[in-house]
């Protein structure tokens, strides 16, 4: 999982720049912000990806989350 | 609109202060190629010779990068009028962040009276770009709210995990026909018909997010996924504006307890009966888990979702992103893999 470390340290409340072009990495781009914020590091997070990929892909094709 | 008259390509520096002043000032088109009559107004696109100028794009953009700080976003185009004279067409988005100075250490801008670039010399409309320039930041941290109202129960025991999104430069699309019926029923048809889900390095993946309640604002769709009876409730939602700008709004969804039945992984699993035996005052009940993996397939999801409904824009080069998660307090990110159980043991429990 290539991962992008530029974006840190990151600066609350002004948000962060992603090219339109990069669609494939703009919820990497998200991601890593939303594991760091919950005190995942960055390998465990590629790790949690890398697991989720490997072992539950079929999860994605129904997702639903009652309010 | 600023033409360069005559047939021949303007200096470099020239250039520079006409990008640069529709970038100062409202955006606009500037055209090499056209011959203009004596009040400035167009009268033949004459173009000039590509012989000359092989590559007038290149040219144009070295020319931009070199002769303006910050370098503001432009697109240009070469217009063949015949097989060896061509028109440059280059548009500037307007609402970027102001002021831009040229090498000459000059703010230009453009007037209306005047067909050339002139430098500001009034310190009043200095700090106008400036306050501009600001004005897009601040707009869009105003935009990153969540605007909805909460029960005291909801806003005390749920956590959100909120996306912003924002194209820049914001104003260049509008996607008309946004409160249609049809449109609003295509929306959710879209939502809950399994659609690619970009992830890097990993093709051919797919996923959805099926919504079942859409409702308009005056300049926004929101889509819900939640049951009738639950409509009293705020949930899963995505609201798509009319200029391209999006919120996702993702509830965190709790394991009812401590997750340590039913684990895949033996490192977790030991960790976690280690953890509970350990616990003589049931402290571990007051930790809240969630499933990091669910939630990491919820946001990638509702971004393509969101990205597809968005389509190609080529005016467009930039998303500006914020996240905002509320009430987050001993939450804890879980996953049944071995990474975990081995980062906990290592670093401690995650909360």
């Amino acid at each position: 999982m290539k991962t992008d470390y530029a974006s840190f340290p990151h600066e609350p409340g002004r948000g962060f720049m992603h090219s339109i072009k990069d669609k494939t990495s703009l919820g990497t781009s998200f991601f890593e912000l939303i594991a760091v914020a919950f005190g995942m590091t960055l390998q465990l997070h590629d790790d949690m990806i890398r697991y989720a990929l490997n072992n539950k892909i079929e999860a994605a094709k129904n997702l639903s989350i009652p309010g | 609109m600023h033409y360069n008259k005559g047939e021949n390509f303007p200096s470099n520096e020239k250039i520079g202060r006409s990008i640069a002043s529709l970038a100062n000032t409202y955006g606009g088109w500037y055209i090499v190629g056209i011959k203009t009559d004596a009040h400035n107004v167009a009268n033949d696109v004459c173009g000039f010779v590509l012989a000359d100028y092989p590559d007038p794009i290149s040219k144009v953009r070295e020319v931009i990068k070199s002769h303006i700080e910050p370098v503001p976003l432009f697109f240009s185009q070469v217009v063949n009028i015949t097989s060896d004279r061509t028109v440059l067409v280059v548009n500037v988005p307007s609402g970027q962040g102001t002021p831009f100075i040229s090498r000459d250490g000059r703010i230009y801008r453009r007037t209306h009276d005047s067909s050339d670039p002139i430098p500001e010399t009034s310190r009043y409309a200095i700090d106008r770009l400036v306050d501009d320039g600001r004005q897009i930041q601040k707009r869009f941290e105003k935009f990153c709210r969540d605007e909805r109202t909460f029960s005291k129960g909801e806003s005390e025991s749920i956590t959100w995990v909120n996306l912003f999104l924002s194209p820049y430069p914001l104003g260049v699309i509008e996607t008309f026909g946004i409160h249609s019926s049809g449109n609003i029923e295509k929306l959710i048809q879209q939502s809950q018909i399994p659609f690619v889900v970009p992830i890097e390095g990993i093709e051919g993946t797919t996923g959805h997010m099926p919504f079942t309640c859409a409702r308009p604002t005056l300049n926004s769709i929101i889509l819900e996924q939640i049951e009738p009876s639950r409509a009293a409730f705020n949930s899963i939602s995505v609201e798509l504006f009319y200029d391209g700008r999006a919120k996702l709004l993702i509830p965190l969804q709790y394991y009812p307890s401590f997750p340590r039945d039913n684990l895949q992984s033996p490192i977790t699993k030991q960790l976690m009966s280690e953890i509970i035996d350990s616990d003589d005052q049931n402290n571990a009940s007051c930790l809240r888990f969630f499933d990091i993996e669910n939630l990491w397939w919820v946001v990638v999801t509702l971004l393509a979702y969101y990205q597809h409904w968005l389509g190609d824009q080529p005016f467009i080069t930039d998303f500006k992103c914020a996240l905002k998660i509320n009430e987050a307090w001993r939450a804890v990110p879980f996953f049944d893999g071995d990474a975990w159980g081995t980062h906990v043991k290592q670093f401690g429990l995650l909360s």
